[in-house]
């Protein structure tokens, strides 16, 4: 199990190295000169080439961008252009407001998605599956913004429950939640009930019932137990899509997490912030789909480590 | 061609796949017919802003006095253009690169796969984000983005169907005469991968249609004159506390087309290998 | 033994218990004083501060914080006067060069130091000389020298005659940091503990959420200083939200409230504070572009705007422009052409452009196209682009609208301009380009300046004209007022004879406001003072 842990760390290394070599490139390619936003309209051109010198925006490309790995290697991520403040202390700001939004999310497409695909997949053809496949069906076809939209319609203007905008308190982030989990609940309910159908029929479920088990524990142990594998994969994979909905939820909701500062340093054109984020989100994501990889190791013994 | 009859067999058999179908072809029929059926010029400012539903505007007018019904007509266009473009971008990328990968194996192989692996570190709209990033925003870009985004996918699951095939006897005996590569890939490889690449790229489509909407939402897809749905409930989000109508209208149009791609990818794929797992189209 | 050791433990036990009771009941009596007598004013803008340092950054929505924190020699209040802050007079010595400043005496800076004209010196060098130098370098004219005569009296040696100097210093620009604070922080270090002499404090600021100001005790006008305990400068980006938030007591002002929206605050409990800006929303058009450099052509995009209709469309956006300014800055004179689409069509068919296929006109078999560039995130900027390119086909030329983000915007026009500045063959490729310029002095010639032939890479209309400069320099001249508006006039009158800009829209500020609010005044300028404003509960 360690082996596999660290042979899959190093294989990470190439994968970062050429996610941070994209980024940089992004970042470098696109046009737009950060001296001329620094300086602003109203800044002469001596203040720009001064300020141009001063970030270091003078040097060759393929060297600014070694001195941007060896300063990565050493925690370093630059400064932000826009008001000097260090990348890394900005995100580290950023990122646990993203995580709780994260985890309100994940939360509520588990504690909404699994019982609903059970039972819906228990009461095969019943309104009730009928309801929870339209229901997830509406949910991951809608758009998260939209959702979000919606939501602050109904929860702050009309009936004033949460607030509008904004962190702080768990009510900033119930309805940002909501609607950034709404999706992967969909894809969750639609999920565990494929996986619970397709272990139903299987041959063991078949002779657990014939050996008089009763039902239930039929259900929920072993059938769930096995139905498991998939939904763990699925949600460990879901840490993605949540990332990406969280670039468009942070947007509605002026939420300061990671995303909407991503959005704002691609508008901004705040090149070490936008190198600084894709690095962090890509690594979030890697070690997330790792750590669903041991998982599933973990819960279904049957699979070999590679 | 054999795994055509199971589809056509599902469309006969379920209501769901027809309603799901009939939903789709009427998106279709809009899309490609809007300039005919939109009522007003989608770009004509036609009254003064912020209208109530009339007689002569039925969805009443948007935010500087122009048709909105008219603009959600050509949205439609400008949504599947931009998704069935986008689909096809990243279904020729990935087929090829996975077709390469799992006929020449090796280094080769490993190579393109390597790509494919730091392409996917980059979850779903940040790496269309990082493309707009780098070309600007607009119409074309967005779609070039949101292509290359799909492009790993696609390339895995090529590579999959292939190694599978490349060990059929057809193959094999194909290969044992002296046929080509070319001719191997082109006679008794790529048409076995048709089903299931084209069944992939209906929840595709719904996946690129959701990506467009949320970079022109961001602001970085399409720009004015041209309506777009995300662009739409962008200004319409300004609007919102006075003319809901103006986010609502398109926000419900994009719910109903990803609807429908999913519901009809789903099934599609149902009648193709029912073991395998729904998966669609998202963000 | 064994009892005498409990009872010490119980003694010591309850001890701890008593005195842990006893700072809780401390604790919960300070937080409730606390509660009780802290007022706290907060206020939702859409954009958040971009540095705290005001010799880095002084766009709006970054100058509206700073300038509670710092203060300039003088400031333009909201009736567009320069009044004194922390000089107090200020005169201009016989040999016309040379401003003598008095500063005020007994201030001090946050960080307790005294302010002095050490300290005025240090800045202006700071600004000027520094690297990089500040951001109000390219705005003050040229000085030859800064002599401090004695602690509280300084002297500003131009190298030009100027009579705008003083109301320069008085944008929200050129503010005086605490040169030791600035010094032990470094340029970069500063956002985290800026120090000035201002009515408030910085306490701290969590970018893309809030910054949060105290009031400052030791203020020196004791007569209108501080009037909250807490200012809080909130960051909600959308329009909506921001209104959300004031209805229901998130906030107690909210900027930029969308034009729509302001009606529905028009009922008893908020004020809603309608104020003409002094920023002008235009489309500069490149002079030397191969279409744009016939004047025809240019006079007939002008003649085939209806800027009242512009104005009808963007509701309380903005109101409609009549050039370049508005009425209420010194120096303004009407440029704009009137709505005459009839007019633009035979300006155009004089200038060769004949009507083609889909209503464009052509010439020479290039059709009438002109690409504007524009951000897009002024409200009704969009909007008002999208009734100028429907006006524009009316009379057959179409407009590209192609939306530019800020940053590239002004990049890549400056970029063009450095090109065609150092190599005339360069014409640079942007054609229009939509930019707001906002007075800040009180005088139109803040913002006339680049038209002239000497603006190089600024220069983005690429228009030179010995007459204009002409204007321009008499203008700013320390002349009798009534020569210089001359040379205003001159200005205006080039404008509409050559048009290298069309004006939009004159934006207006909507800021709406809680009646528990008092005092708060908009400032067409977009500086804001806090002084004097309270809070009732």
């Amino acid at each position: 199990m360690a082996l596999f842990i660290v042979r899959r760390l190093f294989g990470l290394i190439p994968v970062l190295l050429g996610v941070l070599a994209v980024a940089f490139a992004v970042t470098r390619l696109t046009p737009g000169d950060p001296a001329e936003i620094m300086g602003g309209l109203e800044a002469t051109p001596e203040v720009i080439a001064a300020i141009r010198i001063d970030m270091g925006l003078d040097r060759p490309v393929p060297v600014q961008f070694l001195i941007y790995v060896g300063n990565v290697l050493q925690g370093d991520l630059g400064r932000s252009f826009y008001n000097g403040r260090e990348v890394l202390g900005v995100m580290l700001e950023a990122l646990p407001r993203t995580a709780w939004l994260a985890a309100v999310a994940l939360a509520f497409t588990l504690g909404l998605g699994i019982p609903l695909g059970i039972v819906s997949a228990l009461r095969k053809d019943s309104w009730v599956d009928f309801a929870a496949r339209s229901f997830a069906l509406v949910g991951v076809s809608a758009p998260p913004f939209f959702v979000g939209l919606l939501a602050i319609l109904l929860f702050s203007s009309y009936v004033r429950w949460f607030p509008s905008y904004g962190s702080g308190t768990w009510r900033h982030v119930v309805l940002p939640g909501l609607a950034l989990g709404l999706s992967s609940a969909g894809l969750v309910t639609r999920l565990t009930r494929s996986a619970m159908l397709e272990v139903l029929n299987e041959n063991y479920i078949r002779t657990a019932r014939a050996k008089g088990l009763r039902r239930r524990t039929v259900h929920y142990v072993h059938a769930f137990r096995n139905a498991a594998i998939p939904i763990v994969t699925i949600t460990g994979l879901q840490l993605g899509s949540l990332l990406s909905g969280a670039v468009l939820t942070e947007t509605v909701f002026a939420y300061p997490g990671i995303g909407r500062l991503l959005v704002r340093s691609i508008f901004e054109r705040d090149f070490p912030m936008v190198q600084g984020l894709i690095l962090l989100i890509a690594l979030i994501y890697l070690v997330a789909n790792l750590l669903t990889d041991l998982l599933y190791t973990a819960i279904d013994p049957r699979i070999k480590l590679r | 061609m054999t795994a055509r009859s199971p589809i056509l067999a599902e469309i006969r058999r379920s209501r769901i796949t027809q309603a799901a179908l009939l939903l789709t072809v009427l998106y279709c029929v809009v899309a490609l017919a809007g300039p005919w059926l939109a009522p007003h010029d989608p770009t004509s400012m036609l009254a003064m802003p912020r209208r109530p539903p009339s007689e002569r505007f039925w969805l009443g007018t948007d935010e500087i006095g122009r048709d909105l019904l008219s603009r959600l007509i050509h949205g439609a266009r400008v949504a599947f253009t931009v998704a069935f473009l986008a689909t096809a971008i990243g279904l020729l990328g990935g087929a090829v690169l996975g077709l390469i990968a799992a006929y020449f194996a090796g280094y080769i192989d490993s190579a393109i796969m390597r790509t494919m692996d730091i392409l996917l570190a980059f979850p779903g709209l940040l790496l269309a984000l990082a493309i707009i990033a780098i070309l600007g925003p607009g119409l074309t870009n967005a779609m070039i983005a949101i292509g290359i985004g799909g492009i790993p996918e696609y390339a895995r699951l090529m590579r999959g169907e292939v190694l599978s095939l490349l060990g059929r006897d057809h193959v094999l005996a194909a290969r044992a005469m002296g046929a080509s590569d070319l001719r191997v890939m082109w006679r008794h490889l790529i048409p076995f991968t048709v089903p299931t690449m084209l069944v992939y790229s209906t929840s595709q489509l719904a996946r690129a249609v959701l990506t467009e909407a949320g970079l022109s939402y961001l602001g970085l897809g399409v720009e004015p004159p041209t309506a777009s749905w995300g662009g739409m409930i962008a200004t319409g989000q300004a609007h919102m506390l006075t003319t809901p109508m103006l986010a609502i209208a398109p926000g419900l149009a994009i719910m109903g087309l990803v609807f429908a791609l999913n519901m009809l990818g789903d099934s599609l794929r149902d009648a193709l290998d029912p073991h395998q797992r729904p998966v669609v189209g998202r963000q | 033994m064994t009892e005498w050791n409990a009872l010490r433990t119980g003694r010591r036990v309850a001890a701890r218990v008593g005195s842990l009771v006893a700072a809780a009941v401390l604790a919960t009596a300070a937080t409730t004083l606390h509660a009780a007598a802290e007022t706290v004013l907060r206020i939702a803008r859409p954009d958040d501060v971009r540095a705290l340092n005001p010799i880095r950054q002084a766009n709006n929505s970054t100058s509206e914080v700073t300038y509670q924190i710092h203060e300039g020699l003088v400031t333009v209040n909201p009736e567009q006067q320069v009044v004194p802050v922390l000089a107090t007079s200020w005169e201009l010595l016989p040999d016309g060069l040379t401003y003598r400043v008095k500063l005020r005496e007994g201030v001090t800076f946050h960080s307790g130091r005294p302010f002095n004209a050490e300290a005025v010196a240090w800045n202006m060098n700071r600004q000027l000389f520094g690297t990089p130098p500040g951001i109000a370098a390219g705005l003050i004219p040229k000085l030859g020298a800064v002599t401090v005569v004695d602690e509280f009296t300084i002297d500003f040696t131009l190298v030009k005659p100027s009579g705008v100097f003083m109301a320069i210093l008085g944008a929200p620009l050129f503010m005086i940091v605490d040169p030791a604070t600035m010094e032990e922080l470094g340029n970069d270090g500063y956002d985290r503990g800026p120090s000035g002499t201002g009515p408030f404090m910085f306490d701290s600021w969590t970018p893309g959420v809030n910054v949060q100001l105290v009031a400052n005790p030791n203020y020196w006008d004791k007569d209108n200083g501080p009037g909250v305990d807490r200012v809080i400068f909130e960051v909600i980006p959308e329009a909506s939200a921001r209104a959300i938030a004031l209805r229901n007591g998130e906030v107690d002002i909210a900027f930029a409230v969308a034009a729509e929206q302001v009606d529905s605050f028009k009922v008893p409990g908020f004020t809603v504070h309608e104020v003409p800006s002094t920023r002008v929303l235009y489309i500069g058009l490149n002079t030397v572009d191969p279409i744009l450099r016939d004047v025809n052509v240019r006079r007939a995009l002008a003649h085939a705007m209806d800027r009242e209709l512009i104005a009808t469309i963007i509701g309380a956006n903005g109101a409609r422009a009549d050039g370049i300014g508005m009425p209420s800055a010194l120096g303004f004179f009407p440029s704009a052409r009137a709505y005459d689409p009839e007019r633009a069509k035979a300006l155009l068919e004089g200038a060769g452009w004949r009507a083609g296929s889909g209503g464009i006109r052509s010439k020479d078999g290039v059709p009438l196209e002109i690409r504007v560039q524009t951000q897009g995130t002024t409200p009704g900027e969009v909007e008002a682009l999208q009734v100028v390119q429907q006006q524009w086909l009316a009379v057959g030329a179409r407009m590209i609208i192609e939306r530019v983000e800020g940053g590239a915007l002004a990049a890549g026009l400056t970029a063009a301009a450095r090109a065609h500045t150092e190599d005339p063959t360069k014409i640079p490729p942007y054609q229009g380009f939509v930019l707001a310029d906002g007075i800040r002095t009180g005088e139109v010639g803040y913002i006339t300046e680049r038209p002239k032939c000497d603006q190089g890479q600024r220069g983005y209309e690429r228009y030179c004209n010995p007459d204009f400069d002409a204007a321009f320099d008499l203008s700013q001249s320390t002349a009798p007022i009534e020569e210089r508006l001359k040379g205003y006039k001159r200005m205006a009158e080039i404008f509409e004879e050559d048009v290298m800009r069309l004006p939009l829209f004159v934006m207006q500020l909507n800021v709406v406001t809680r009646d528990t609010v008092k005092g708060f005044v908009v400032n067409p300028n977009q500086s804001l003072s806090l002084r004097g404003v309270t809070k009732a509960d």
